[in-house]
């Protein structure tokens, strides 16, 4: 803004002095002596509080993605191991933990989406200052919805879905039950 | 002014006194209750209001009585401190001049004894309830007690009009026990969920609280307190309510209800951080939206059990409702955000 002024006031100088008759010098250049150096620009790029070349992190794909891995691993050990008690433990687990990963993706996904509608202008995709990120045509806007849903809580769903059909499988036939799927 | 105009007038009036959306939240716990009933018996919820559909309407009806009885004498009492906060609330006929006060007066009274008489029909225990509770909309609001100047007394007692009043008319109504240790506990639970929810409803009336000399539990504390209060009320709500959850062999219906939690609990810490109403704003609707989805929650797990819906089922409708509610509160936040910036 300072910069700015400063221009500003330059040009409406220049301005005066040509309508008052008085000639230009030949070769003046605006110069905006406040600008940065070169070495000032590349000294501000490597510093990180410098608010336009911030970027916040978004938490909720990585640790919603190593939950699924999680899930999908116990439903593996599951079905591998010869056990039926074991099983039956790592089905406990499984109740267990679904709880509490809950509540923490629940967590950072609300704390993802605030950072993204209280700075609409850190995010790469939506680099507007409106905070309208959701398209305006309803069948559009429905679409949004399945997508961050399945994108959100629903991969976590399916991932624990399957988990669960691969553990109840694998008690059922270690219990001796022919017909378990 | 013709006789006609004047009824029209005082049915319109009623209506807004009504406050539609609050209504369904105070005739949820009403449904809640119905479902408890219907859960414990193993009884078919259809079966059940087919059976009673007499109690279940006339229910309703004093429900929405109380409610409208409890909205004008609310109205008469804080009508200055109105005329700042809400000046232009289309719901408050009193404030915008579309009713008189002797009007709603009338209202008051009529609604009351409505009430009651739809209460004695019932039965002689609905109708005592009811005038218990017309009592303390009186003791609320009105001097000598004034409940509502009295800081944190009101949010103590607020939930005995919105949760314990439906809640117990629903199992006079069916002829229910409400001593059994399902039915007490979801109280409760219920109880501390609608206490959280009503601590944070004096933010958006500091403004004239302050003028008006109203010592409310915000204006007594600071913001972080409240909100530490609510959250608190939230959490323990929700431990009961999901402790029935379980006791009905619902495991995975915990799954969206720790969700919801999940971005509650963020919703509330934003909130503590807050200091100005225009922060204050955009995050009480989801905040309210998001407390309500673990009701309908509840809902569904005392329902689904003798409805005998399908582990399939009962997933798919939690996840409908999950997402419903998500996403209302969402775009809720977005659109008050949105309306900040202008």
């Amino acid at each position: 803004m300072e910069d700015d002024k400063h221009l500003e006031n330059m040009q409406s100088d220049i301005a005066d002095s040509t309508a008052s008759g008085t000639p230009r010098p030949p070769d003046v250049q605006i110069v905006n002596e406040d600008a940065p150096t070169p070495m000032q620009v590349e000294a501000n790029q490597n510093d990180n509080t410098t608010a336009h070349t911030t970027t916040i992190p978004l938490y909720s794909k990585k640790i919603s993605l190593k939950i699924i891995l999680f899930f999908l691993a116990l439903g593996v050990i599951g079905a591998v191991v010869p056990n039926a008690n074991l099983v039956t433990a790592i089905s406990a687990i499984f109740l267990y933990i679904g709880m509490p990963s809950s509540l923490v993706i629940g967590i950072i996904s609300a704390r993802d989406v605030l950072m993204r509608l209280n700075h609409p202008e850190m995010y790469g995709k939506n680099k507007s200052k409106s905070r309208n990120i959701i398209p305006a045509h309803w069948s559009l806007r429905l679409i949004f919805v399945v997508l961050t849903f399945i994108a959100s809580v629903g991969s976590v769903a399916i991932a624990m879905f399957i988990a669960y059909v691969f553990l109840a499988v694998r008690a059922c036939e270690l219990s001796g039950n022919s017909k378990c799927i | 002014m013709t006789r006609h105009f004047k009824i029209k007038n005082y049915i319109h009036s009623s209506l807004k006194l009504l406050r539609i959306q609050s209504y369904y939240i105070i005739a949820l716990q009403f449904i809640i209750a119905l479902s408890i009933v219907a859960s414990i018996n193993s009884y078919s919820f259809d079966a059940l209001a087919r059976e009673n559909l007499l109690a279940i309407g006339l229910s309703l009806l004093s429900i929405a009585c109380w409610y409208i009885n409890a909205t004008a004498i609310n109205d008469l009492s804080d009508f200055e401190i109105d005329k700042i906060n809400l000046a232009k609330d289309q719901e408050r006929p009193l404030v915008i001049g579309k009713a008189s006060k002797n009007e709603i007066k009338i209202i008051a009274i009529s609604a009351g004894i409505i009430g009651i008489a739809a209460c004695l029909i019932i039965s002689k225990q609905a109708a005592l309830l009811i005038g218990s509770m017309l009592v303390l909309n009186w003791v609320y609001s009105m001097t000598p007690f004034r409940v509502s100047y009295r800081g944190g007394l009101a949010q103590l007692l607020l939930p005995l009009g919105y949760v314990f009043f439906p809640f117990t008319l629903g199992f006079i109504a069916l002829n229910g026990d409400i001593t059994t240790t399902t039915a007490a506990s979801t109280l409760v639970g219920l109880y501390l969920l609608f206490g959280s929810r009503v601590l944070l409803k004096d933010f958006r009336d500091v403004k004239g609280d302050k003028k008006h000399g109203k010592l409310t539990f915000l204006l007594r504390h600071s913001v972080f307190t409240v909100v530490k209060a609510s959250t608190t009320a939230y959490m323990l709500g929700l431990t009961i309510l999901v402790t029935e959850v379980i006791n009905l062999d619902l495991y995975y219906l915990i799954l969206p209800m720790a969700f919801i939690c999940g971005v509650s609990m963020v919703l509330f810490n934003e909130l503590a951080k807050t200091k100005k109403w225009r922060e204050q704003k955009p995050l009480l609707a989801p905040i309210g939206r998001l407390n309500t989805a673990q009701q309908i929650l509840l809902l569904l797990a005392f329902l689904a059990r003798p409805a005998g819906f399908s582990a399939l089922v009962i997933s798919v409708i939690a996840a409908t409702v999950t997402v419903a509610m998500i996403w209302s509160a969402y775009v809720s936040l977005r659109n008050e955000l949105i309306k900040k910036d202008i």
